[in-house]
């Protein structure tokens, strides 16, 4: 009972860490500008299924993921600079143009990649790690090598890079931020930049341990969403951490109700945050920044 | 050496007219003081220098560069460096960092070789008096301190010309009195400094030059001595006592 009660711990830190990735994309676009981009989990599924295409051209595995996540980043740096610049000042026309986003990109997923759910082979299938009885998958494990990395990065960006510390700057004081030099269109870009970026890289990890299709940007950007929400929308980096909780809390509820009911434990936890915290469990106590 | 010209500038808020026709310069190494009763168009006329408003008519030429349709961020990076009526400072952030985020961002290229930011940070606090709360939340600042910090954030960019709203408001007469010297310095260093400000015996201590709004149009402009007599001035401000504070 024990072991299995920590294999389903490891295995809903494992998802959770995919939620956490794709949470911090959330986060940091927030963070800029005061928004939600509803297409964050459409970067995901992009990031994987351009992943896909470059291994199926035989590109290495290794090579697949590095590329994808820098390919799709262009993509959305390119987008943003012709169509969301204009409108990023306007939180809410914001929210609407990436709502519009994401129903351009699951067309687009759907018309080059087809309605089939399709996974990324790994070069790490099936071999195993095996940790006092414990089995944990190589490709588990770099998924929550990738988390950690993506933890301690945004934690060194936002508190120790100039780029990082004027993000937090124009949010909180946009007028003054202006006045002082910072220019928020810069910065705003640099959040979706690593939005893509970090859904992007939480694509290709996830894709190699569960199948995606051009669909699966809504299931896994609401659990992102839940997971920034739990943190709290002020604290990026967090946001790791509260896709970890929110795994683990998923993976654990199959113990008590039909595992179908899964997908209910994300709105579950979004209900409560925004109802007991809004401003999240994880926070420093700012509703935006701290 | 002229710094900022002023062009007739107009702007109007739904039929209300909040600048008219204003024109004047200012120099390197000047102090001038832009007075006025409540709504003569003061803080308007120091958004539209900044950008964060637009003229309707008239233009801005800034360093011998017309900046009348620039960006405020761009204006800033030219040598434009401002502070708010209600002192706005950073909250989340400590007054060190308040200040380095702007000199880290910024200063760029060979400056930043010889002086760190950090270093720029640490003089610049030391300047306006912050240095011993350089640890501290900017959100538990004073008022008056808050105030401070703004100035230490404008002289961040490395500024040509600082345009200070109310910079003496909320602080003690030592500290205003400290407040003058320092903005004194600053003009003798080359810095022209623009402020607009209601406490009269802190604009006739230390102005060398004085600019009177009302009604969003410019009704005086000269040494303090000759404002502080001017008929058209006094009658502006009913006749009260406030220019002889």
């Amino acid at each position: 009972m024990i072991e299995t009660l920590i294999q389903l711990l490891i295995s809903g830190a494992v998802l959770g860490s995919i939620y956490g990735l794709i949470g911090v994309g959330f986060s940091v676009v927030h963070t800029a500008t005061g928004a939600i981009n509803f297409a964050q989990g459409e970067f995901a599924v992009l990031g994987a299924f351009l992943a896909i295409s470059l291994t199926g051209a035989d590109l290495p595995h290794f090579f697949a993921v590095i590329i994808s996540p820098i390919v799709l980043t262009l993509f959305v740096v390119l987008l943003f600079r012709i169509f969301l610049t204009r409108v990023a000042d306007d939180a809410l026309y914001l929210v609407v143009a990436t709502i519009a986003l994401s129903l351009m990109l699951k067309t687009l997923l759907l018309y080059f990649w087809g309605r089939e759910p399709i996974g990324l082979s790994s070069p790490f299938q099936g071999k195993t790690l095996n940790i006092a009885g414990l089995m944990l998958g190589y490709d588990q494990l770099l998924i929550i090598a990738g988390a950690l990395i993506a933890y301690i990065f945004l934690l060194f960006f936002f508190s120790k890079h100039p780029a990082g510390k004027a993000m937090k700057a124009v949010v909180e004081e946009k007028e003054i931020a202006m006045a002082s030099g910072l220019n928020p269109a810069l910065y705003q870009g640099v959040a979706f930049a690593f939005g893509s970026l970090l859904g992007a890289f939480a694509g290709c990890l996830v894709a190699p341990v569960s199948m995606l299709s051009y669909n699966s940007g809504g299931l896994l950007g609401l659990k992102g969403f839940a997971s920034a929400i739990f943190a709290g929308l002020d604290r990026p980096e967090r946001a790791v951490f509260g896709g970890i909780i929110l795994g683990v809390i998923e993976s654990l509820v199959v113990l008590f109700v039909p595992s179908g009911f899964k997908d209910v434990v994300a709105l579950i936890v979004l209900l409560i945050v925004l109802t007991l915290k809004p401003e999240g469990f994880l926070s420093g106590g700012r509703k935006r920044l701290a | 050496m002229r710094l900022l010209e002023i062009r007739e500038i107009s702007k109007r808020f739904e039929g209300i007219t909040a600048l008219n026709k204003v024109t004047f310069t200012a120099s390197e190494g000047q102090l001038k003081a832009i007075i006025g009763p409540n709504g003569a168009g003061k803080t308007t006329l120091f958004n539209v220098i900044s950008g964060l408003i637009h003229q309707d008519s008239g233009n801005i030429y800034f360093d011998g560069l017309e900046i009348s349709t620039l960006k405020p961020y761009s204006r800033a990076r030219l040598g434009i460096g401002r502070t708010f009526q209600k002192a706005f400072v950073f909250e989340g952030m400590t007054v060190f960092e308040n200040v380095l985020v702007i000199a880290e961002n910024l200063r760029k290229g060979f400056s930043k070789l010889y002086e760190t930011p950090e270093r720029i940070t640490e003089s610049i606090l030391r300047r306006v008096g912050l240095h011993n709360k350089k640890h501290l939340k900017a959100e538990l600042l004073s008022s008056g301190e808050r105030h401070l910090l703004e100035i230490a954030r404008a002289l961040a960019l490395n500024p040509k010309i600082l345009l200070l709203d109310e910079p003496a408001a909320g602080l003690n007469d030592a500290e205003t009195e400290n407040l003058g010297k320092i903005l004194q310095g600053l003009a003798s260093e080359g810095y022209c400094v623009l402020l607009v400000e209601h406490d009269m015996k802190f604009v006739m201590n230390y102005a060398d030059e004085v600019l009177v709004l009302h009604r969003g149009e410019k009704i005086a402009e000269g040494p303090p001595l000759l404002i502080r007599e001017d008929k058209i001035v006094i009658e502006a401000y009913l006749g009260s006592d406030i220019l002889n504070a």
